[in-house]
């Protein structure tokens, strides 16, 4: 099992790091609010898009249906895969047929979940992933820490060594700029070259059979205009009715992730360019499954990622601690309703504090699904002994006399008990923290006294 | 049973049950739709320039020295050749749809010109009738006729990034500066 | 107006001045308050570690205890925001027509929402500079003020209430942030729990707070546990003590 206390405690003791990790989230968030606060129907709008994606959930399999119907109408070649596996043969067979062997891929979460990356590296294919984030963590060896912004964890210190050894830039130089430029230089001719792009699918339009990718780089549209193949891989569940909700969901996305009004790029693919192929493999992995359990109300998730931003356990661990590769919020829902054997500790990586709820622009409750899931999360082994505790603690407080005569005999004794026992080994509230005083009598005692003198 | 009937029938029954969405609440609007797109794309990194006098001198004026030059609208020169994957100075594009919350500007290549002039060139310069802007995406997406479109896109501003600890940098991949050309409205 | 008065477990043994406190100002402002015996834990820290069966015999024995008043008043917005936010689902079984979480509030709800702050005289002052935390619950389940991440009007009825005392000088923090305590959070996830709470006494003390305040001791107690921890000077103390119970 995953631990995320024991990887979030490692990242705090660079107390300075994060803090600098914190703030820098905290400023995305900021500029999430002042971004949805233009909109005084910002609250609808949220609601709103919480119903649609609701009952497109619900109605799944019909706008899934349509989706191809209408998008092979448009010569859009649909294939469908039931997990990980199936989805990364499936682009591997699509690419194999185009003889492809250099790949550009745009962020795609799906690709990271499916680990189609690594899965296509070993086959001999060159994949190099264009957005600059992933691009950063690419080189590094590393993962995407944000679903949003995947290199958010790394300083612009820490970009400048990556790209000195990767692509030779000039040695403790970090400007953004100049490290922007040089990773556009050193892109531009992967994209030039590329056989096949990869992208994810941010919207697919059943009634129109297109589909939307988002960004602000631009790397989905060049990708997948110099290449002669195009394959996008989409989670059964980004479907939506038609191009109408569209306006819904584009006045939300961008809004919530980075705090820009719209994102850059906002593409729409419904037929292949001249002489090229235009690929979509949906792919359930565990989505359908999830879509009658409990926690059905994750796949309305849209991956703008703000709920990670509001998320002050997510600022202070960073997204690795989590584990999975959709961390915060969004992310131990997910991995939890997937896998409870390996991710029992995400849902209680959280305070309950409901932050994410009130950003989420599908209007997940987030919080009450994390809480939900500790249903779950308890009966882990790893939590055996804080589940026997508790069951203990609730016994006793379901005897409140008995309770009563045991916090007298605290109270009394309190005075008595010496610091290096009261702050032992044991008592891990008192590393950092002061114990709370018994007061000298309790509420029900004075109460009782107070009656009687009446 | 293949994986499409495996997963369709994990989902259940298809159903339509005919939703809408019902957008029963006011949605922002603008006593001035030009200046809010003119604010919104310069938010974005764009600029804007409002057509006085005759449109070929402001489009002579943007396109400068450059070397190489893509026309597609053939207002500057008359006609225009370009192929896929090469890199140009300017682009200039014609829209027929804008929007004043964000600044993004709905550009269609109508099959017309290979899709890789959009990201490969530095500059692009959109010409639009200041009455193609609507208010919000809603009325934008109402306007869309998708039964025409292969690719097309909402650009609002140059590509930008900011993945490095979040500075902000024109020019990511695709075109490091964009202008829009407003055309007064004939009604003014 | 019968009032009862609901004493969650950790104010009962550890802060009873708070409690009463919040009897006096019911008293105070013409309520006709009770204690009902036998009460215990509202079955939070059960609840919100999965253990919904332990959970749900806690509830069951609230709902009896409590029935029958206008009114069931505590001083714990977390331990009021689990009756209301989680007793129904849980409840859903044995009381199928419900049991009026309604009325179960917060002190400063009650006082803003029922009593009214019109209503409030206070005849004490109280000249100090105070931080007003807003603890989760109170803020985003009871939504006992504005969370800063909805887009909507300000208000704040804690505030609103707190104001009504002379002389408090009231300063919001940069964050309206967890304090990280989060129950069995504290030392389940210790190392986030410490650094959060550090950063909310930070936030205030960037401000020059003589005081923080807050509907829920429980946050309080954790930020005072950290700070007398760090011999800091920044004193934690529950609304009910600002608002004090003389005649009102």
């Amino acid at each position: 099992m995953k631990n995320h206390a024991a990887e979030a405690e490692k990242f705090v003791a660079d107390s300075a790091r994060a803090h600098w990790h914190d703030e820098a989230l905290w400023y995305v968030r900021r500029k999430r609010d002042v971004a949805a606060s233009q909109l005084p129907e910002w609250e609808e709008l949220r609601e709103v898009a919480g119903k649609i994606k609701k009952n497109t959930v619900e109605n799944l399999a019909y706008y899934l249906e349509l989706f191809e119907r209408e998008a092979q109408n448009n010569g859009i070649e649909i294939y469908w895969a039931m997990d990980a596996r199936e989805c990364n043969e499936t682009v591997e067979k699509i690419l194999r047929e185009e003889g492809a062997r250099r790949i550009v891929k745009s962020k795609s979460m799906l690709s990271e979940e499916c680990g189609l990356n690594d899965y296509l590296q070993e086959r001999g294919y060159e994949i190099v992933d264009t957005d600059l984030g992933e691009r950063i963590v690419q080189l590094h060896g590393d993962r995407p820490s944000h679903i949003v912004l995947p290199a958010i964890h790394l300083k612009k210190e820490d970009v400048s060594e990556i790209f000195h050894e990767h692509m030779a830039t000039r040695k403790g130089e970090s400007d953004p700029e100049y490290l922007t430029k040089e990773a556009r230089k050193s892109l531009r001719r992967s994209f030039l070259e590329a056989d096949a792009a990869i992208t994810g699918v941010n919207f697919a339009l059943a009634r129109e059979g297109a589909f939307v990718v988002c960004t602000n780089e631009g790397n989905a549209d060049l990708g997948t205009a110099m290449a002669g193949v195009h394959i996008a891989c989409m989670g059964i569940e980004k479907v939506i009715p038609s191009a109408r909700e569209l306006g819904v969901f584009t006045r939300l996305l961008a809004r919530s992730a980075t705090g820009q009004a719209v994102t850059t790029y906002t593409s729409h693919f419904r037929r292949p360019k001249a002489g090229g192929r235009l690929c979509v493999v949906i792919v359930d992995n565990g989505r359908s499954g999830l879509l009658s359990s409990g926690e059905s109300e994750a796949l309305s998730c849209m991956r703008c990622g703000a709920c990670m931003n509001s998320c002050p356990v997510y600022r202070r661990s960073g997204g690795h601690s989590y584990g999975s590769t959709i961390p915060g919020p969004i992310g131990s829902v997910l991995s939890a309703a997937g896998n409870m054997d390996e991710f029992a500790s995400l849902p209680f990586a959280c305070t309950l504090c409901a932050s994410c709820d009130n950003v989420c622009p599908s209007s997940i409750a987030l919080h009450d699904l994390l809480y939900g899931l500790r249903e779950d999360a308890i009966k882990s082994e790893a939590y055996r002994g804080k589940r026997t505790l508790l069951k203990a603690a609730a016994w006793l407080l379901l005897h409140p006399s008995l309770y009563a005569f045991v916090m007298n005999l605290y109270r009394r004794l309190y005075p008595f008990i010496p610091r290096r026992i009261l702050y032992g080994r044991w008592n891990v509230w008192g590393r950092e923290r002061e114990l709370p005083e018994p007061a000298r009598r309790s509420f029900a005692q004075i109460y009782e006294e107070m009656s009687d003198g009446k | 049973m293949g994986s499409r009937e495996k997963i369709l029938s994990a989902l259940g029954t298809a159903r339509n049950r005919g939703f809408e969405v019902e957008l029963s609440f006011p949605i922002l609007s603008f006593g001035d739709r030009v200046c809010a797109f003119v604010e919104n794309l310069k938010k974005a990194g764009g600029e804007s320039i409002v057509v006085e006098g005759e449109l070929s001198k402001i489009l002579a004026r943007e396109v400068g020295d450059a070397d190489s030059v893509v026309d597609t609208t053939s207002i500057l020169y008359g006609s225009f050749s370009y192929k896929k994957g090469e890199e140009v100075d300017v682009a200039i594009l014609g829209a027929d749809l804008a929007v004043a919350e964000n600044g993004a500007l709905w550009i269609d290549t109508e099959d017309r010109y290979p899709r890789s002039l959009l990201t490969l060139a530095r500059k692009i310069v959109v010409i639009l009738e200041e009455d193609a802007i609507v208010d919000t995406m809603h009325q934008a997406y109402e306007r869309v006729d998708f039964s025409k479109v292969s690719y097309a896109l909402f650009m609002s501003g140059p590509s930008k990034t900011a993945d490095i600890e979040q500075s902000l940098v024109f020019g990511a991949h695709g075109a490091v500066a964009m202008t829009a050309v407003l055309i007064p409205s004939k009604r003014a | 107006m019968r009032v009862a008065l609901f004493v969650p477990c950790y104010i009962n043994d550890f802060y009873p001045e708070i409690a009463l406190n919040t009897m006096k100002i019911l008293r105070a402002v013409g309520m006709e308050v009770e204690y009902p015996k036998g009460q215990s834990c509202c079955g939070q820290p059960f609840l919100n570690n999965g253990l919904v069966e332990e959970g749900r015999r806690f509830a069951t024995r609230f709902v009896d205890i409590f029935a029958g008043y206008d009114y069931v008043v505590s001083p714990g917005s977390s331990c009021v925001s689990t009756v209301r936010h989680r007793y129904p689902t849980l409840l859903k079984e044995t009381h199928p027509s419900g049991v009026e979480e309604g009325r179960v509030m917060e002190l400063c709800e009650f006082l803003h929402d029922v009593v009214g702050v019109e209503n409030l005289h206070f005849r004490h002052s109280f000249p100090h500079r105070v931080g007003l935390h807003n603890s989760c619950h109170g803020l985003r389940e009871l939504r006992l003020g504005r969370a800063s991440e909805l887009i909507l009007p300000h208000y704040s009825k804690i505030r609103a209430v707190l104001e009504r005392v002379e002389g408090i000088e009231l300063v919001d923090p940069e964050r309206d942030e967890c304090c990280g305590f989060g129950g069995t959070f504290s030392t389940g996830e210790e190392a986030v729990s410490v650094m959060m709470g550090r950063d909310r006494i930070d936030d205030h003390e960037s401000h020059g707070v003589d005081f923080v305040t807050g509907v829920d001791i429980s946050c309080l107690m954790h930020m005072d546990a950290l700070a007398r921890r760090e011999g800091r000077e920044i004193g934690f103390i529950h609304v009910s003590e600002i608002l004090r119970g003389d005649e009102v």
